[in-house]
């Protein structure tokens, strides 16, 4: 699995395509190893092994069938063998959690095995190596770490691994919300608590594009701007065509390539993604025939009337970062439906958008208590179900459908054997309003643990094992936990 | 009983009196046998009630003869010679003198950024009679002074606090110091670097060149000595037979702001980064650029009631690390669970040293009181002591001079009215290389 950081984004559509085919393979896969265990080892492995089992390499044939029948794993096996003089593999299991792949089937009872921050086997009957940090998960929702594609105060401005307070409160705060990738001014980084080892994932992947109707003047220039390039690009080819059949051609003018221009060209390119705030109809519809007439890739945030705009923006295979809640009031003097709708990421979705969603203010803030800041990125997202968007697809508008946004899907975002080792251990479905994360996992390492930090430690210590408690409260009501 | 230690003491101090000698030669004319009257005016005779070595069991009742500015001996029921200069101090308690490893006293404010690895302390050290008064009193004998600024803003100075004004200075230039920036020190860090690779290669260059001049000479030698005979009938004498002196290398000059990076680059001995860190992430932000280049270092560390250092108190102890922090109550980070933060940094394992909470008289004078209180929230007696006298010593690389009561070191000593921490102790006298320098004034 490629593991390069600044890919670009039509690499990226193909690997998804490849990705779609993986994940049928894996279905069958998974159902392979579940067979060929149940054949084998009939009950799940004890979490600890005798002392005696000599090598910290996973002896067992559960590994070994999940990584013949996956093609990703035989790479992955090969590029993280450690050479001499390297540190001991770092092992982490999570066992007997339910575990929700999120690209994949929810495994009942299912080991996630991760060796040096990396998942290497996921499936039941996964036997542990010798020395390997164990979390039990019995009884509790395993998920992935969640994406935030919008994020404000938890990592330091210019490149994070170098400014970022890595003890910070915000950050500890957004892990306990189940955070553990976010954006990062124009990069992506994740949550790593404690170390800048592994922080960065993306660099410099985005251009912001100004589009806006209020500024005619600036429209305008951008879209000469682009125009020049766009004939520039044109030459290029046809120099080059030129020149392939013989012909005395001179080289276009490249001089002028520099700073925006340079820039204008990578979006043409698509080695950068432009994002674009933009939230009403008509400017969605005009930064969408934009990115369509001159082919890039388009991300566009706050699009709280993409609902009205959504076709054109499935057509131009933009993305979207929305917010369901998000609260704008229909202009009554304006004859079309316009406003904001608790039905916008639903809509979109449907009409092929990418969308990542995001809470109203994507920050960790004091007014957070109410539920609308990154400390309650999964609210959020089922407010979408609240809007009409189905449970599963909510799921991944903030961990894969987010991580995709990001162009970070190779890593992050669902639970792959290849991925990063980022994991939730809830204590009931991430999208019910009662759910708290109780360990957050980044890089194969326990970054957060609710009972050992003083932040919710005294809210339901135990933690409900699941929702089913609750689901024989008719009339439903509210009620203070003993 | 006298008369008894004076013969015995006699011949120490024609054993001391030769071996001097004998050691150093003709240097001084003190040094001469001939001279005993001025040799036993040169002793001072301490009679303490209770001394704190800091190594070993104090000492009840015990005795520091001093000559020369250094200790001679310590223990108890010492011989002195008669006429030996003795300071009675049987009430007192008797303690090595108080390192202070990192202050700005009597030096101006101002502020600086970026790489000044080329300055120090000294360009602006002017040993004046009173300047470390407030310190003097607090019962510190020596202080490490830093230069202001933020960055790499140069390196340290070790003085006295008093005495002889010509002897301060006890180290300079001393560590250099390096707030908590890190790109300026990966910067700093990678320019030093390219330093050596410009030596390195001009080194090469060299010595390629002299390869090439001293095959040519052979060549010439050779081709010479064939054609020696039609020479010898001219009568010259062949030039290329004569070797010329080969020159030295001479490297090229090092940008000076950068020459001790170069050195901390080279491992030179002695030479030490003191790493200021403002919070946890700093600690693992400035440990990556350090491991990289394995730069010598010890940290300072401001832990302020909010700190959230607990976070790196296992790295730092696992590391044995040598950490100077403030005399302060900490708290678990972001909780209101108070955290004796100095201890829990001592009990991993890291050798704590601890500089006034800030630069100002009233807490240096406070600084026996805070000492007082760290123990009474459990710290051990024994390091809070040697956090103030030991610690600072062997952070700042002085050990063999300063911090204990043992024979050859620095005769720097504090005279308390009790038990240092006791909370009503009072510093009544303060001796800095075997001379009082301070005293109380008071009814006391």
């Amino acid at each position: 699995m490629t593991r390069a950081t600044g890919h670009s984004v039509w690499r990226m559509s193909s690997r998804s395509a490849l990705r779609g085919l993986l994940a049928v393979m894996w279905l069958l896969c998974g159902a392979v190893v579940v067979l060929g265990d149940a054949e084998t080892q009939p009950a799940l492995q004890p979490a600890s092994r005798p002392a005696s089992q000599p090598a910290s390499q996973p002896t067992s044939q559960a590994v070994a069938t999940t990584t013949q029948s996956q093609p990703t794993t035989t790479t992955q096996a090969t590029t993280t063998q450690p050479g001499e003089g390297e540190p001991a593999e770092r092992w982490l299991a999570v066992v007997n959690g339910r575990v929700h792949t999120v690209t994949g089937p929810v495994l009942d009872g299912a080991t996630v095995l991760c060796k040096d921050g990396v998942i290497s086997a996921i499936g039941t009957g996964v036997a542990l190596p010798a020395e390997c940090q164990v979390v039990d998960a019995a009884g509790r929702e395993v998920y992935p770490g969640l994406v935030a594609a919008a994020a404000g105060g938890i990592h330091g401005g210019g490149d994070p691994a170098d400014t970022t307070n890595v003890y910070s409160l915000n950050m500890l705060i957004a892990l306990a919300g189940g955070i553990t990738t976010a954006i990062a001014g124009d990069h992506v980084a994740k949550l790593t608590f404690g170390t800048t080892e592994g922080m960065v994932l993306r660099s410099g992947a985005f251009l912001k594009l100004k589009y806006s109707s209020r500024d005619p003047l600036a429209r305008a220039k951008l879209r000469a701007d682009l125009e020049r390039v766009r004939a520039h690009v044109r030459e290029v080819a046809a120099y080059e065509r030129q020149k392939s059949r013989g012909d005395d051609v001179k080289p276009p003018d490249k001089e002028w390539i520099k700073g925006k221009y340079d820039r204008y060209l990578k979006l043409l390119r698509r080695e950068l993604v432009g994002m674009v705030s933009a939230g009403e109809e008509q400017e969605l519809r005009d930064v969408a025939e934009l990115a369509q007439t001159f082919g890039f890739d388009l991300v566009v945030r706050g699009a709280h009337e993409g609902w009205r705009a959504a076709s054109a923006l499935g057509r131009a295979g933009a993305a979207a970062i929305v917010t369901p809640r998000a609260d704008v009031a229909p202009d009554e003097r304006l004859n079309r439906p316009n406003g904001s709708t608790i039905e916008n990421a639903r809509i979109l979705r449907e009409h092929g958008v990418r969308v990542a969603v995001i809470p109203n203010t994507a920050a960790i803030t004091v007014w957070g208590l109410a539920g609308r800041d990154l400390l309650h990125l999964n609210m959020e997202a089922a407010f979408a179900v609240r809007g009409g968007m189905s449970n599963d697809d909510a799921l991944k508008t903030i961990t894969i459908d987010a991580a995709r946004v990001l162009g970070v899907d190779d890593r992050v975002g669902s639970l792959e054997v290849g991925k990063d080792a980022d994991l939730l251990i809830c204590d009931g479905d991430l999208l019910h309003y009662m759910t708290q994360v109780h360990t957050t996992i980044v890089n194969g390492r326990v970054v957060y643990e609710k009972a050992k930090e003083s932040l919710f430690a005294h809210i339901r210590p135990e933690g409900k094992p699941g929702v089913s408690d609750f689901d024989d409260q008719w009339p439903r009501q509210l009620t203070w936990p003993d | 009983m006298a008369g008894v230690g004076h013969r015995a003491w006699a011949r120490v101090i024609a054993v001391v009196a030769v071996a001097g000698l004998c050691a150093s030669g003709s240097v001084g004319p003190r040094c001469l046998a001939g001279e005993p009257a001025d040799e036993d005016e040169r002793f001072v005779v301490i009679r303490a009630g209770r001394v704190i070595t800091n190594v070993g069991d104090e000492v009840r009742n015990g005795v520091i003869v001093v000559s020369g500015g250094t200790i001679r001996s310590v223990g108890k029921g010492l011989e002195y010679p008669l006429s030996a200069t003795v300071i009675d101090a049987r009430d007192r308690v008797v303690m090595p003198g108080l390192i202070n490893p990192h202050s700005r006293n009597g030096l101006p404010r101002y502020g600086r950024g970026g790489v000044h690895g080329d300055l120090t302390v000294a360009e602006e050290y002017f040993p004046l009679a009173d300047a470390h008064e407030d310190l003097l009193k607090a019962g510190y004998t020596a202080v490490a002074l830093v230069p202001a600024g933020q960055g790499i803003p140069g390196r340290a100075m070790i003085v006295r606090t008093g005495g002889d004004e010509d002897g301060r200075t006890l180290q300079s230039p001393a560590y250099l110091r390096v707030t908590a920036d890190k790109r300026l020190l990966r910067g700093a860090l990678a320019r030093a670097k390219k330093e050596i690779e410009k030596v390195e290669t001009a080194r090469k260059e060299f010595e390629k060149k002299r390869e090439e001049t001293r095959k040519e000479r052979e060549k010439k030698a050779k081709e010479a000595k064939g054609k020696k005979p039609e020479k010898e009938k001219e009568g010259e004498k062949p030039a290329a037979t004569q070797p010329a002196k080969e020159p030295a290398f001479k490297p090229p000059p090092i940008d000076p702001a950068h020459k001790v990076l170069v050195d901390l680059i080279q491992k030179k001995p002695g030479v030490f980064a003191l790493v200021e860190l403002g919070n946890a992430s700093d600690y693992e932000h400035m440990q990556e650029v350090l491991a990289k280049h394995e730069i010598a270092h010890h940290f300072l560390a401001r832990n302020h009631r909010q700190s959230d250092l607990e976070y790196v108190v296992e790295k730092l102890g696992r590391d044995e690390a040598k950490i100077i922090l403030q005399p302060e109550m900490g708290r678990v980070p972001y909780s209101a669970e108070r955290l004796h933060l100095v201890r829990v940094f001592s009990e991993a394992g890291c050798e704590v040293s601890l500089m006034p909470v800030g630069d100002r008289a009233s807490e240096y004078a406070q600084m026996f009181g805070r000492l007082a209180e760290l123990v009474r929230a459990g710290w051990s007696r024994e390091a809070a002591l040697k956090s103030v006298t030991l610690h600072p010593a062997r952070l700042l690389g002085l050990d063999k001079r300063l911090g204990s009561i043992e024979q050859g070191k620095d005769a720097d000593f504090v005279f308390l009215d009790g038990d240092p921490l006791d909370p009503t102790v009072r510093v009544q006298a303060v001796m800095i290389g075997g001379q009082i320098v301070h005293e109380a004034e008071g009814d006391e």
